[in-house]
């Protein structure tokens, strides 16, 4: 039984470092996904790792809500791997935020530089 | 940016319809006499697709009894729902599928299933029925009706309870 990462990795880029974390999901405001007060400085891949019971939204919008066709979902036991600096012309920072529909729960984040 | 999605654990397709509040039970106990029959009417909305998984009876005294479903049979609506919950004790949403204990004028339809539950016939006699193994996916904008009649001479009490998720598409 497969419990953690993907297997292959197909990354040519060396970790420098990184930040793991809880981030707590709510259904009233969308929260920003990064692991401690502000997001991890010169980070290269944001990891959303649903662990829990519950459908997790993803968006870009810090105001977006679920009725949206728009938004990523991230289904429970799913991995979703954001790699935001593909394109090294792109000198915004990605910035994602996370919203449920009902309750709240908790899942992993990982912010890699 | 680049995205990549990989699945962690093998999370069933059903199981994160509970986990958004999405999954119900409904059940009922009947009592039928001889002869006669009863019903579990469901009216499938247009915008959901109702996926039964689960459709189970236990039957205490009297039968046996013949099980059939219908679809799209004429028939006059009932008014009484069955005790029903949702599976995600977290969540407050409500099932789209309506169902009703009590329906009446009931004919024709397309029968989609026979299934008998054999018992002794006798007053202390029991029995039961479970479905397969494959989930059911029920037809948008359509009614459908379970009939169960109890062909013995002793009255049965009947416990029919479904189980089922609702998805957008």
């Amino acid at each position: 039984m497969s419990i953690g990462f993907p297997q292959h990795r197909n990354y040519d880029a060396v970790a420098n470092d990184f930040i793991v974390g809880p981030l707590v999901v709510n259904s009233v405001t969308p929260v920003e996904v990064k692991v401690g007060s502000d997001i991890y400085y010169g980070r290269k891949q944001i990891r959303i790792l649903n662990d829990s019971s519950s459908v997790v939204y993803i968006n870009k919008s810090p105001s977006f809500s679920i009725g949206l066709e728009t938004n990523f979902v991230v289904y429970s036991g799913e991995l979703l791997v954001f790699d935001v600096n593909s394109n090294p012309a792109d000198q915004v920072e990605t910035r994602l935020y996370a919203l449920m529909e009902e309750g709240s729960n908790t899942i992993k984040i990982t912010e890699v530089k | 940016m680049t995205i990549e999605s990989s699945i962690m654990r093998q999370t069933p397709y059903w199981l994160n319809f509970l986990f958004v509040g999405q999954m119900y039970s409904a059940s009922h106990k009947y009592s039928i006499a001889a002869t006669s029959s009863a019903y579990m009417e469901s009216i499938v909305p247009s915008n959901k697709l109702i996926h039964l998984i689960s459709r189970d009876l236990t039957v205490d005294a009297g039968g046996p009894l013949d099980v059939e479903l219908y679809e799209a049979p004429t028939i006059t609506d009932g008014t009484t729902p069955p005790t029903i919950y949702n599976l995600d004790r977290r969540s407050s949403k409500t099932p789209s599928w309506q169902l009703f204990v009590n329906p009446t004028g009931v004919s024709g339809g397309t029968k989609l299933l026979v299934a008998q539950i054999s018992t002794g016939g006798g007053p202390k006699s029991t029995g039961g029925l479970s479905s397969g193994v494959a989930e059911f996916i029920l037809k948008p904008s359509t009614k459908y009706v379970l009939k169960i009649t109890n062909t013995g001479t002793q009255t049965s009490t009947v416990v029919l309870t479904y189980t089922w998720y609702e998805s957008g598409n």
